[in-house]
């Protein structure tokens, strides 16, 4: 009885795969190509299904078939919607998707990025020009700031790009009342309490084993430091311009050397962690929650509340300080460069209405859409009381909202971000002082001297960020920090072969496209 | 046997002194994984080694058994390693049967033709349009069809099979049965440890399996296991950067919770698969 | 004239014929062969037109047939990085350590725990050593910079008691390659072992029992019946190995690795996949896979004709 099973087992799966290589084979077509055709459905009653495919907020909860705000936005829109959820992150199955010709409707990618590039170039995006009047908030963006986003005229989609920033120098601020020491202002003073704070024992167990500055790994250019170079006087995030006025990498402005000085001499007394290298964020922190680190550059908003709590957990005495980073010598400071790139939605050729991808799209970003991704629908997610919002916890758990009244799945993570809204539900704890990172961090972030990425650094990266010309930049930055390389020979060198690796090709192309912009 | 000399006895306790050692290293990492993941966040973060806790909390746990997500993601994975480690073993196994056979005309050419599969392929794309032509997108069959036969179980068992002694299948032969009927009776019976070995290979494989799930399932309800946990696990810098909603309160304790709650089901499998490699030596041992 | 031909024709008739028979003596063994052949055809075979991208410029509106052929450009912007030369020598090195000494380890101790005769000894060290396969680099990378931090790490707590100084075994050049290699041994060697475990559950007790008579020792049961009775696992297993060098762990590298060490660290991978250099480049990735395969595929070439030369079935 059992054997007789097995067989017939055995000979139905020989059947099915022989059926399926029939099937497989005679469908012999390759990478098919994209048609637009313009379905039947739509035009009459019907609503038109429009597929999105994206990387969501990694956190997000799933979002079930019967969703009242998918419902909600089906209803207003007159559209059938579906989700595609690729993790966060995951655009290599974005790539492979439109590599294959299997287009969604909407789709949300890496910018600047090759593969985006290669769509706008190979026609597979929609440009939104033709439905702006439509899209008043979309229209607004791309018109406004992000009109630079535009090729030859057109707006191939909505570029998020983060305008604020998180990023602050964040300290133990019970150690600094410890020491007895202000919270430091200038590069000296900064100096000076990292030096107290390395060697005077600001958390008074007895032993030497605490650290200034802590940091982290990184692809690309190490960036945890960047705020020296700012405090120099760098004037950009991202280019130079050398005395001709022509672009020049950052690496070639006398900030940079005094940065690579004072850095050096931080490193050489040991007042930076001397393992940093070996921490990603969450080690980092786990650092400074430790008491092994008194400064640390980190993401606030959001996070002050779970930082300080953290510490606490360890040091019940701990708190947690933010300030602006140190100034150099004329006063300039500055934490990070202005972000020029993030995500990029864009309607594909193949959307069965253009015009309906476009209204979604709007939608998201609309105050009437932002109002339903992230307080639902009035009296069933939630009441207002005056300006009060009450979160029914119970209705939001039903569609998947995140909990202690964070938003729906679609609410974060492919238009916009809290951050860039500066949201905070009323039931977040120390919602003042993360507005109040958000301000100061959004207030040192170093303008870009050109807005367009190339498509040279795409490929081959710049100074700061990815890409092997940046890499280059790391290693003789790292040497030269080190004392691996003397500094003046080590800048020469790093200016002669960044320029013979590619280098000249990206400062061609930098150049055209800063002429460009002046214009 | 020789058990009784000097020589011998000192060889037995080296080795079991040696063999206990590396017992107790390589129990670490699980083990302090398992200590960090039931410690309340301000101990376990205290020190670096976690051998024993002092207070036990179970909140890691409780967060991501609250998660329906994980429930849903448990069946699809269970799912895909039952069902796709049944149907790999038995083409594998009648595969590496008929490929052990060195007489088969043409068998070392299909063979060539197979390894070369390990080392060349068309890549991503035209895999992809396969599944979307074969109509798995979002479906569990994703997981389970594209990685059916596994070049390197498909070696292993038939190095072997082909040791199983050819006068054996003969004798069978001429008792009038046919090829499957021998697979059945004579060869897989005498094939258990492989069969053993291979099949925890492919349950492994397909309970870990990521990439292919990124592929081609972009329905969370159809989400594995791996691909959920992997949002827990990864330390997200967007996330970071943009104040996405995360439970990082918990941190380090719920990416502990992850890996046991993820990796505990199919580490419990070992122990039914190893009585087939244990068997054959405790036979080894009675006749001694 | 037309004899010699007929009969040459009618030789390689009856040859031919000879053959088909040959076939149809063995349909029943070629009928079990066919669902794995049809999977290899469908996933492997079909799709293997894709290979062609490596040597062309990718369009998506045309797809992989219809995309323009370019030669071997994406091979020369591989070969010409100023650092390809210098992060395939990594990979090669860590690999070969990896092979040295990841390779004869899951062995000893499948044999030592071959001469075990507590079973419920054997048993739970046979379950526990396998446990680390199970926890992900992600992870393990955060054990082990707990463990071998230079300042808090137990391990260099150790060191300092015992009079020595910290040892920067993840940040120090000259020890990364070994911490590499080391805990790549730790977490893998267990998992390793179990497939020679399931070659010495095969070996014919009565082999060893002739031994005994003969009066062989340990040892020489060891050299003598053991080994020769696994012996086509191991060479399997190292042609296998063999036929892999080029890769060289890229997940474990990744987690573990850092700007300070790249010099030695950095494998073909890992370099291209953190500068993105083939991010959405299908043609360049291709190109990458294929320089690899190539590599591979010689090795494995060779080692299998190596390994007929000295009488082992190999692979093929």
């Amino acid at each position: 009885m059992k054997k007789n099973n097995k067989n017939r087992f055995v000979s139905i799966l020989c059947l099915i795969l022989i059926v399926a290589m029939i099937v497989g084979c005679s469908n012999n077509s390759g990478g098919k190509s994209p048609q637009s055709s313009s379905g039947t459905d739509g035009e009459g009653g019907k609503p038109v299904k429009i597929v999105y495919l994206t990387p969501g907020d990694s956190a997000a909860k799933p979002i079930q078939p019967d969703d009242r705000i998918i419902a909600e936005i089906n209803k207003r829109l007159g559209i059938e919607l579906e989700i595609k959820f690729v993790p966060e992150g995951g655009f290599e199955k974005v790539n492979v998707a439109m590599a294959t010709g299997d287009f969604p409707d909407l789709v949300t990618a890496q910018y600047p990025s090759s593969s985006l590039s290669q769509w706008m170039e190979e026609g597979l995006l929609v440009p939104l020009n033709d439905y702006l009047p439509q899209m008043p908030t979309v229209k607004e963006k791309l018109e406004g700031q992000f009109s630079w986003t535009a090729v030859d005229g057109n707006y191939y989609g909505y570029p998020f790009i983060e305008e604020k920033s998180n990023v602050s120098m964040t300290y133990r601020a019970d150690w600094l009342k410890t020491l007895n020491i202000a919270p430091p202002t200038t590069l000296d003073e900064f100096y000076e309490a990292l030096k107290a704070i390395t060697n005077g024992d600001p958390d008074q167990n007895g032993q030497k084993d605490t650290y200034g500055l802590t940091g982290t790994k990184e692809n690309g250019f190490n960036t945890s430091f960047n705020f020296v170079f700012y405090a120099y006087g760098l004037p950009y995030g991202d280019w130079i311009l050398d005395n001709d006025g022509k672009v020049a990498p950052v690496f070639e402005h006398p900030a940079f050397k005094s940065g690579v000085e004072y850095i050096q001499k931080l490193w050489k007394e040991k007042l930076i962690d001397p393992e940093f290298l070996l921490n990603d964020t969450q080690q980092r922190e786990q650092k400074f929650f430790q008491s092994k680190a008194g400064f640390m550059v980190a993401n606030l908003f959001r996070h002050v509340n779970r930082l300080e709590k953290s510490l606490k957990e360890l040091t019940p005495a701990g708190e947690l300080g933010f300030i602006n980073p140190p100034a150099g010598p004329e006063g300039k400071h500055g934490m990070v460069g202005k972000p020029k790139g993030g995500l990029f939605t864009a309607i594909t050729t193949k959307a069965k209405d253009p015009e309906k991808a476009a209204q979604f799209l709007e939608f998201m970003l609309s105050p009437e859409g932002r109002e339903l991704l992230e307080l639902g629908i009035e009296g069933v997610h939630y009441t207002k009381d005056g300006d009060k919002v009450n979160y029914n916890e119970e209705e939001r758990a039903k569609d998947n909202f995140a909990s202690n009244g964070w938003s729906h799945p679609l609410a974060w993570g492919n238009v916009v971000w809290p951050l860039t809204r500066n949201y905070l539900p009323n039931t977040e704890a120390q919602a003042d002082r993360a507005k109040e990172s958000v301000e100061i961090a959004t207030s040192n972030l170093v303008p870009n001297l050109v807005n367009v990425t190339t498509p040279e650094e795409i490929e081959m990266g710049g100074v700061f960020g990815k890409g092997i010309l940046s890499e280059l930049a790391n290693q003789y930055y790292f040497d030269m920090i080190s004392g691996k390389v003397d500094i003046d020979k080590g800048l020469a060198e790093l200016s002669k072969k960044w320029r013979e690796q590619g280098g000249d090709k990206v400062l061609a192309a930098v150049n055209a496209a800063y002429e460009a912009q002046q214009k | 046997m020789d058990n009784s000399g000097l020589g011998a006895k000192l060889f037995q306790a080296c080795n079991y002194t040696f063999l206990g050692l590396i017992t107790l290293l390589t129990l670490f990492p699980f083990w302090d994984s398992l200590i960090v993941s039931i410690t309340p966040i301000s101990e376990s973060m205290q020190s670096s080694v976690h051998l024993f806790p002092k207070t036990v909390t179970f909140e890691a746990y409780e967060y991501i058994v609250g998660m329906k997500q994980l429930w849903s993601s448990y069946g699809v994975s269970i799912f895909v390693t039952v069902a796709g480690t049944i149907l790999s073993m038995i083409v594998t196994t009648l595969a590496a049967y008929v490929l052990s056979k060195s007489y088969l005309p043409g068998g070392r050419a299909i063979m060539f033709l197979i390894v070369f599969t390990m080392m060349f392929s068309g890549g991503i794309i035209p895999t992809y349009l396969v599944v979307k032509q074969l109509g798995m997108m979002n479906t569990v069959w994703a997981l389970i069809m594209p990685l059916m036969v596994q070049t390197y179980n498909l070696i292993i068992m038939r190095s072997f099979m082909a040791s199983v002694p050819e006068s054996l299948e003969e004798a069978a032969r001429i008792d009038g049965c046919g090829d499957f009927r021998i697979l059945v009776r004579v060869v897989l019976p005498l094939s258990l440890p492989a069969i053993a070995t291979v099949s925890l290979f492919y349950a492994v494989a397909k309970w870990n399996e990521f990439f292919t799930a990124v592929m081609y399932i972009t329905d969370k309800d159809v989400w594995p296991l791996q691909l959920f946990m992997r949002a827990m696990l990864i330390d997200n810098e967007a996330v970071y950067q943009s104040g996405g909603d995360s439970p990082f309160l918990l941190g380090q304790s719920i990416k502990m919770a992850s890996i046991m709650v993820s990796t505990i089901p199919v580490m419990l499998i070992y122990p039914f698969f190893q009585r087939y490699f244990v068997q054959g030596a405790t036979l080894g041992a009675v006749k001694e | 004239m037309e004899a010699p031909t007929s009969r040459i024709s009618a030789q390689v008739k009856s040859s031919r014929m000879e053959g088909i028979r040959r076939v149809l003596r063995y349909r029943n063994l070629y009928l079990m062969l066919l669902p794995a052949i049809a999977y290899y055809i469908i996933f492997h075979y079909y799709p293997m037109y894709g290979a062609t991208i490596a040597f062309k410029q990718f369009s998506i509106i045309k797809g992989i047939n219809g995309s323009p052929w370019v030669g071997l450009k994406h091979f020369e912007t591989l070969l010409q990085l100023d650092k390809f030369w210098e992060v395939f020598w990594n990979t090669i090195v860590i690999s070969l350590y990896r092979l040295l000494f990841g390779f004869p380890l899951p062995l000893i101790v499948a044999l030592l725990l071959n001469e075990v005769r507590k079973m419920a000894f054997k048993r739970t060290v046979q379950t526990i050593i396998y446990l680390p396969h199970f926890i992900s680099w992600v992870i393990m990378g955060g054990l082990l910079i707990n463990l071998l931090s230079t300042d808090s790490g137990i391990v260099n707590q150790v060191i300092r008691s015992l009079g020595g100084s910290s040892i920067g075994f993840l940040s120090d050049e000259s020890y990364f390659r070994s911490t590499l290699v080391g805990s790549m041994i730790w977490k893998e060697f267990g998992w390793n072992t179990i497939i020679y475990m399931a070659a010495l559950a095969g070996v014919n007790p009565s082999l060893y029992e002739a031994a005994w008579m003969d009066g062989a020792n340990r040892m020489q049961r060891i050299w003598h019946v053991t080994l020769p009775s696994i012996r086509t696992t191991i060479i399997i297993l190292l042609i296998l190995r063999i036929g892999g060098l080029m890769e060289a762990g890229f997940e474990q590298i990744f987690v573990l690795y850092h700007s300070g060490v790249y010099r030695v660290a950095d494998i073909i991978d890992t370099y291209v996949y953190r500068t993105g250099l083939a991010d959405g480049k299908f043609s360049l990735a291709a190109a990458l896979g294929l320089f690899k395969s190539i590599i591979n595929f010689v090795l494995l070439i060779i080692a299998n004709q190596l390994a007929r030369m000295k009488g082992d079935q190999g692979i093929f």
